[in-house]
C-alpha cells in the first residue's frame, strides 16, 4: 500500500485531506507542525509528503531542506497562490504545487500524477470484473479483452481513480478532455453510454440526477 | 568640457589678453612721450643751427665753398655730441655732409621757405629724426638738414617689450596657476555632489556629498550641504514607503492565508459532502466543519470591517468616569478569564476620562482577552488604573508566556500572531491588536508593551484628557 505522509497544522483540512486518500486506497500519517514531521520522516519511509508552507516553528520550505536528501516526492500545499511562490516551492525541489482551496478531484488526480512519474502506481489495477495493464494500456474483462478508444480508456481510468464519487461533467470533462467544459455538450454523456456498453457496466456506472455519474465499486 | 577647465581656460586667455594688450599700451605711451621729446629737441636744435648759419650770412654773397666752411665750423664748433648735418644747395645737390650714412634726398621737394619737415629715418640697427628746412644764406637759400640719433629711445621700447613678454609669461603662469587652485576649490563641491547625484541615481541610498566650507558663507557649500538634506529626506521617505509597502504585503499575504484557510475547509467539506455517500456521523461532522469555518469567516470579515471603519473615522469623546469604564470592561471580560481558570484582580483610581467609552472598551477587553490566551496554569491577569502627573495609566498585567523582544514592533500589525497555531486555536485572526492600535492612535496615544519571555506582558495606554474628581464628585 502506498503511504503518504500529510503536514498540514489546520486539523479540519488535514482530516479532509486523510478521509479523501484513505477513501481512494492510501494509507496516510498526519502531521501537524514541522518538528513532529521531522521525527516521524527518521522512522519511517513513505512514498508522497503533503507538505503545508505556513506551519508554525519550522515552515514547510525550511523543511524541503530536510527532505529533499530522502528523495522522497513532496507536494506542497499553500494559501500562496503567487508566481514567485510556486516557482521557489519547485526550485526546492517540490514535485507539485497544490493551492488552497482545492477540489478533492484535483487533489487526488496531482497525487496520482505524482506517483505515476516516480513509478510508484501499481501497474496493474483490478477493479470489479476488469484487469487493467496501465503499462500496455490492455483493458481485459473476466480475462477477455475490451477494445477501448483513447478518451474511453481515460475516462474508464478517472472513474476508477474517483471511484464512489459523485463526477460532475464538467469535472469529467476538464480532466477527461482537458478542456473548460462549455456546459451543453453530450460528449462526456455520448462516452459514457459507449463504456457503460463495452464493459456491460450499466449498473455499476450510475446516473446521479443533475449532476453526472458515480463508479460505485 | 567640464565645468573646472572651463573657469580655468577663461579665466587664464582673459588675463593673457588683457596683461598683452594693457601692457603694450603702457610701453607705447612712454615711447610715444619721449620719442616726442627727442623730435621737439631736434627741431630745436636745427632752428639754432639755421638761424647761426642766417646770422653768419646775412647780407652778404655767399658761394658755395663759404658755406661749407661756415657749417663745418658750425657743426665742430658745437662740443659734445656733434649733429650730423647736411646742407643741399637748391638744385638738391649736396654741399657739405658730416652724416657717416646717406640718407634719402628727395623728401627735400616738399620743403618750402615756411615749413620745417621732420621725419624718422630708419638706416641698418640706427634710427635719426631729420629735421630739414629752408636757410636763407646771402642772396641764395640752402637746404639744411640735421640728423638727431634716437636709437636708445627705441632700443629702450625694444628692450622694454621684451622684457615685458617675459613678464607676461610669467604672470600668466602664475595666474594659472591661482586660478587652477581657485577653479578646482570651487568645482569639488559640484564634483562630489555629482558623484552623490549618480550614486542616488544608482539607488545607492547612502553616498552624501562631501561639504568642504561652512554653508553660510559659501553658495555651492550651501548647495551641497542642502543637496545632503535632500538626500537624507530622500532615503528617509524611501525606507517609508519600502516599509509601507512590506506592511501592505504581508497585510495581503497574511490576508490570503487567512482567507483561504477556511475557504479550504468549507470548499472541501462541501464537496464531500455532495459528491460522496457518506455515513450520517460523517455528514454531521463535514456540516459542523463548514459551520464553524463559516463563523470563522464571518469574525474575521467582520474584524476587518472594524479595522477598515476605525481606520477611517473621527471620534467623539466623551467625559465618562474611570470607574464606570472598567465596570463594563470587567463585565464583559470576567467570565471568559474564568473559564480558564484564571484570577482577575482590578484597581481604578477614580477619576473622569474624556474618551469615546465604547472603542475604549473595546481595547480593554481585547487587551485582556490576549493576556487571557497567554496564561498557562496559575494565571493571573491585573487591571490598573493610576493616576499620574499628565495622564491616567491603564495598565494590564498578565504573568503568561511573554513575547520576545524582537516580535514586540509587529504585534499590532494585522494578521500577525506570534504563536500562530496556538492563537487559532484559541479563536484568533490576529487582528485585534491592530483595532486597538488603530483606536488608541485616533485618541492620540498609543500600546505600550513591556514584556519578559515566561514571565509575563503589561500594556500600557497613557490617556492625557483626563480631569480628577472634585471633592463633592467623591462618593
Amino acid at each position: 500500500m502506498i503511504k503518504i505522509l500529510i503536514v498540514e497544522d489546520e486539523v479540519k483540512i488535514s482530516r479532509l485531506i486523510e478521509l479523501n486518500l484513505t477513501q481512494a486506497g492510501y494509507a496516510c500519517t498526519c502531521a501537524y507542525d514541522g518538528e513532529t514531521a521531522a521525527d516521524i520522516l527518521e522512522n519511517s519511509r513513505f512514498d508522497l509528503i503533503l507538505l503545508d508552507v505556513m506551519l508554525p516553528g519550522v515552515n514547510g520550505f525550511e523543511l524541503m531542506d530536510y527532505i529533499r536528501p530522502l528523495s522522497i516526492p513532496v507536494i506542497f500545499l499553500t494559501a500562496m497562490s503567487s508566481v514567485e511562490n510556486r516557482v521557489h516551492g519547485l526550485r526546492l525541489g517540490a514535485d507539485d504545487y497544490l493551492t488552497k482551496p482545492f477540489e478533492i478531484v484535483e487533489l487526488l488526480a496531482r497525487v496520482e500524477s505524482v506517483l505515476r512519474r516516480y513509478h510508484k502506481n501499481d501497474a496493474e489495477i483490478v477493479a470489479g470484473d476488469l484487469k487493467i495493464d496501465t503499462l500496455s494500456r490492455v483493458v481485459l474483462k473476466n480475462g477477455v479483452q475490451v477494445n477501448l478508444t483513447v478518451k474511453e480508456y481515460e475516462l474508464l481510468l478517472f472513474f476508477i481513480r474517483n471511484k464512489n464519487i459523485a463526477l460532475f461533467r464538467d469535472q469529467i470533462y476538464s480532466n477527461v478532455w482537458g478542456d473548460d467544459y462549455m456546459g451543453d455538450s453530450r460528449t462526456v454523456d455520448l462516452h459514457v453510454q459507449r463504456l457503460r456498453k463495452k464493459l456491460g457496466w450499466e449498473e455499476k456506472i450510475a446516473s446521479v440526477y443533475k449532476v453526472g455519474y458515480r463508479l460505485n465499486l | 568640457m567640464k565645468l573646472f577647465w572651463k573657469i580655468f581656460c577663461a579665466s587664464v586667455l582673459t588675463a593673457a589678453v588683457l596683461f598683452a594688450v594693457g601692457g603694450y599700451m603702457l610701453i607705447d605711451r612712454f615711447f610715444s612721450a619721449s620719442l616726442s621729446r627727442e623730435i621737439s629737441s631736434a627741431c630745436d636744435e636745427n632752428a639754432l643751427l639755421a638761424y647761426s648759419i642766417e646770422t653768419a650770412f646775412s647780407g652778404t654773397y655767399t658761394d658755395v665753398s663759404a658755406v661749407k666752411n661756415a657749417a663745418e665750423n658750425i657743426s665742430h664748433g658745437r662740443t659734445g655730441s656733434t649733429t650730423p648735418l647736411r646742407i643741399s644747395d637748391l638744385s638738391y645737390s649736396t654741399v657739405y655732409t658730416s652724416c657717416s650714412v646717406y640718407f634719402d634726398i628727395s623728401v627735400l621737394r616738399e620743403i618750402t621757405k615756411s615749413r620745417v619737415l621732420y621725419s624718422i629715418e630708419h638706416t641698418g640697427d640706427l634710427y635719426y629724426i631729420r629735421v630739414a628746412r629752408l636757410v636763407t644764406a646771402g642772396d641764395t637759400g640752402y637746404y639744411l638738414e640735421s640728423f638727431r640719433d634716437v636709437t636708445d629711445v627705441f632700443g629702450e621700447r625694444n628692450s622694454e617689450l621684451s622684457f615685458y613678454r617675459w613678464l607676461t609669461v610669467f604672470l600668466i603662469a602664475a595666474d594659472g596657476v591661482v586660478m587652477f587652485i581657485v577653479s578646482r576649490r570651487l568645482t569639488r563641491p559640484i564634483t562630489s555632489m555629482r558623484e552623490a547625484a549618480r550614486g542616488l541615481a544608482r539607488g545607492e541610498m547612502g553616498v552624501r556629498a562631501k561639504v568642504h566650507a561652512a554653508p553660510d558663507n559659501d553658495e555651492v557649500g550651501g548647495l551641497a550641504a542642502d543637496f545632503n538634506r535632500m538626500a537624507d529626506n530622500l532615503e528617509e521617505n524611501m525606507s517609508e514607503l519600502r516599509d509601507s509597502a512590506r506592511r501592505q504585503e504581508d497585510f495581503i499575504g497574511s490576508f490570503a492565508h487567512e482567507l483561504k484557510t477556511p475557504l479550504t475547509s468549507m470548499i472541501g467539506y462541501a464537496d464531500m459532502l455532495r459528491s460522496r455517500q457518506l455515513d450520517p456521523e460523517q455528514v454531521v461532522m463535514s456540516s459542523n466543519y463548514i459551520f464553524q469555518e463559516g463563523k470563522r469567516l464571518e469574525a474575521l470579515s467582520l474584524k476587518l470591517m472594524d479595522l477598515l471603519v476605525v481606520r477611517n473615522s473621527e471620534i467623539t469623546r466623551h467625559r465618562i468616569r474611570t470607574s464606570e469604564l472598567f465596570e463594563s470592561v470587567v463585565s464583559v471580560a470576567y467570565p471568559t478569564v474564568l473559564k480558564e481558570d484564571a484570577e482577575l484582580s482590578v484597581h481604578c483610581d477614580d477619576a473622569i476620562v474624556s474618551i469615546e467609552p465604547d472603542l475604549m472598551k473595546t481595547v480593554f477587553i481585547n487587551i485582556i482577552d490576549n493576556a487571557r490566551k497567554a496564561l498557562d496554569k496559575n494565571g493571573k491577569i491585573t487591571f490598573n488604573g493610576k493616576i499620574t502627573p499628565g495622564a491616567y495609566v491603564i495598565s494590564v498585567t498578565d504573568n503568561g508566556r511573554g513575547i520576545p523582544q524582537n516580535e514586540l514592533d509587529k504585534i499590532t500589525e494585522a494578521f500577525y500572531m506570534v504563536d500562530k497555531s496556538r492563537s487559532r486555536a484559541k479563536g484568533g485572526a490576529g487582528l485585534g491588536l491592530a483595532v486597538c492600535a488603530e483606536i488608541c492612535r485616533l485618541h492620540g496615544t498609543k500600546l505600550e508593551f513591556e514584556s519578559t519571555v515566561g514571565q509575563g506582558t503589561t500594556v500600557t495606554v497613557r490617556i492625557y484628557e483626563f480631569e480628577e474628581l472634585s471633592e463633592d464628585e467623591i462618593i
